[in-house]
């Protein structure tokens, strides 16, 4: 029986929110003017646990502490939150992007926490100012031409994003990773689309398609996530951890999910497909035979039923049939592997059982994959209007009213659609456990990190970077390297003393000697904060140092 | 851990792995769980109620206009 190489995936998820003020024609920064009014004081009442999180002590407004980056360009736009999440603004997005979990499950709970901050901070804002702010869990809306897409038909005009992050190791041939995963890429779409009214206007027009992100991506591989030519896979290399050991795979395409059916496929699935490269368990006999092309076809092919050429084995199949052939390996790999991971069996066994379902009777997914759940929706909604086109403004309305994440005026979680996902199974969270997720970490080096915080108050960090000062004031660089190490072992390092908790990451080889290495440190670190533009212009200009004066270059003390 | 959530068969996944099953030469299992047809119709009408029911829920929460809506909800592109 062959063992098992790979590693912990350790998820991250990121999601962009599209943000709409009612009221107002000036929708393209309304994303901007959502995020300025955000006050983190907000916090403790929106997690209702004053006891694990003191604003009052811990996150006051004015001291900048409880942000990423001294560099006082991000200071405004940089949170952390008590869960471990960040939220942040991204090319006039609003984003949340999860803590890093260990399960796909976890990562789920938080990426409906997500959900849930967003919403009460705009319940928070519309109390206080009057302003209604629907924040949007989609990833595509109507916008102008401008530098990220040509395109700008109405709906479906621009993009933005959600982003899965997975740990993955180092000597797997970057080859062989972008080989293997694009064919799952594609063919998933089924599974994870969200739905979308139209196309881009570059591809033949359709009412409805499968995926909202598919008819951006126009080439395989690149190193960015914008621009024209969006790539299906993206190569842009930011480990945050050890670069020797670890990549960051950072996957582009993929939707917003409502559903948590879809959401948690979406997440396992890549868990076990990830596994199975790095134990060199999947061969190419997905690999179809053009790449983009076949991504746009399987996001318009709303009947299942095209066949799509693949490449290796010179047959054309339907997507579904491919999707079964996965499932099949998923469970056998498992078997072969003798990998005893509950969670990793039940995806294996559910990504089948929906699978099947799509192919016998797409109509028993409502509930639990959402482009079928909004499609539903939708024709229902027109026919009784009597409305017989799907290009007019009700169907887009509700193509983004069903992502609201206000829980009292999203479609999604209307009464009865949320009475049906509970009949048929299709509910995976409980209120509890997403509750939970707004409040307390994962045991992760996430929750290291809002633990040092909530001790030490001073750290400021990036996901890998974490910066101490001790009792004499000087500076200190901590390397979280490895996003896999067991809770255990960050908890040891934990101190309320500052010397004392840097001694003991000394000893643990945590600690970045030398100030060179760590202003090398910051500056691969900052390729990671994904706005390419931003970046470049910094690159620029001098590099500032990691955090302004108060670096200790000279005297090697850290 | 893990909480297993079963989904219950459906007629058509029933009908569906019936087939494969025959497919693959093996005797069709006789699903436990399956539904007598009474109960399958009043299913039936139980979704259509709650159907009817979700399309009065979003004529109350839809806030604006479909024309304002689509005017005005216009973003810029993200990453």
């Amino acid at each position: 029986m062959p063992e098992s190489k790979a590693i912990p995936k350790m998820i991250g998820l990121e999601q962009e929110y599209g943000c709409y003020l009612i009221g107002s024609q000036q929708n393209r920064t309304a994303g901007s003017n959502f995020f300025k009014q955000f006050r983190p004081e907000w916090l403790s009442v929106l997690s209702a646990s004053g006891s694990l999180w003191d604003p009052q002590e811990r996150m006051r407004y004015e001291d900048g502490n409880h942000r990423f980056f001294s560099d006082v360009r991000w200071r405004e736009s940089n949170y952390l939150f008590p869960n471990g999440a960040r939220f942040y603004l991204d090319s006039e997005h609003p984003e949340y992007c999860i803590p890093i979990c260990r399960t796909a499950r976890e990562a789920l709970a938080h990426d409906k926490a997500g959900e849930i901050f967003m919403d009460e901070i705009s319940q928070r804002i519309e109390a206080e100012s009057g302003l209604r702010f629907r924040l949007i869990k989609n990833n595509t809306a109507a916008g102008d031409r401008n530098f990220v897409d040509f395109d700008s038909e109405w709906m479906g005009g621009v993009s933005f994003s959600t982003h899965e992050n997975y740990l993955v190791r180092r000597d797997v041939l970057i080859d062989d990773l972008i080989a293997r995963t694009i064919p799952f890429l594609i063919f998933r779409t089924p599974i994870i689309g969200a739905g979308k009214v139209g196309g881009q206007s570059y591809l033949p027009w359709v009412d409805y398609q499968i995926s909202q992100r598919a008819d951006f991506f126009k080439k395989t591989t690149a190193q960015g996530t914008m621009g024209n030519f969006r790539a299906i896979y993206n190569l842009r290399d930011c480990p945050y951890a050890d670069p020797e050991r670890f990549r960051r795979l950072h996957v582009i395409p993929g939707d917003a999910n409502m559903c948590e059916v879809s959401g948690f496929l979406k997440l396992v699935t890549m868990r076990i497909l990830l596994m199975m490269i790095e134990d060199g368990a999947l061969d190419d006999r997905f690999t179809p035979f053009r790449d983009c092309p076949t991504l746009h076809a399987v996001s318009r092919d709303l009947t299942l039923s095209e066949r799509y050429l693949l490449k290796n084995v010179k047959k054309s199949v339907r997507v579904l049939d491919i999707l079964k052939q996965y499932a099949e390996l998923f469970l056998k790999y498992l078997e072969d592997y003798a990998i005893r991971d509950p969670e990793l069996q039940y995806g294996a066994e559910l990504f089948s059982c929906i699978v099947d379902r799509l192919d016998a009777a797409p109509e028993e997914c409502i509930g639990a994959v959402d482009w079928v759940t909004k499609r539903h929706i939708i024709r229902e909604h027109l026919g009784a209007k009597g409305i017989d086109s799907w290009q007019r403004p009700e169907a887009y309305q509700l193509d983004a009213a069903y992502h609201y994440v206000r829980k009292d005026k999203s479609i999604f979680y209307r009464p009865s659609i949320q009475q049906k996902i509970k009949d048929a199974g299709y509910k995976l969270l409980s209120d509890a456990e997403v509750h939970e997720a707004t409040i307390r970490p994962p045991a992760t080096r996430s929750r290291f990190q809002v633990e040092v915080y909530k001790r030490l108050h001073v750290a400021q960090w990036n996901w890998r970077l974490m910066h101490v000062r001790d009792t004499a004031g000087r500076s200190h660089v901590l390397a979280l390297d490895d996003p896999a190490k067991p809770w255990k072992e960050f908890e040891q390092l934990l101190a309320d003393d500052p010397d004392e908790f840097l001694a003991k990451c000394k000893q643990a080889g945590m600690m970045l000697s030398g100030a060179e290495e760590a202003r090398r440190a910051y500056l691969n670190s900052q390729v990671i904060l994904g706005d390419e533009l931003r970046l470049r212009r910094r690159m620029g200009r001098p590099l500032t140092p990691l955090s302004g004066d108060d670096t200790d270059d000279e005297d090697g003390t850290s | 851990m893990m909480r297993t959530v079963h989904l219950k068969p459906t007629e058509a996944t029933m009908a569906a792995q019936k087939k494969k099953e025959e497919k693959k030469g093996k005797p069709a299992q006789e699903v436990k769980d399956a539904q007598p047809a009474a109960d399958a119709e009043q299913k039936a009408k139980e979704a259509k109620e709650a159907l009817d029911g979700l399309l009065d829920e979003i004529d109350d929460v839809l806030e604006e206009n479909a024309e304002e809506f689509v005017k005005s909800y216009v973003q810029r592109g993200g990453e």
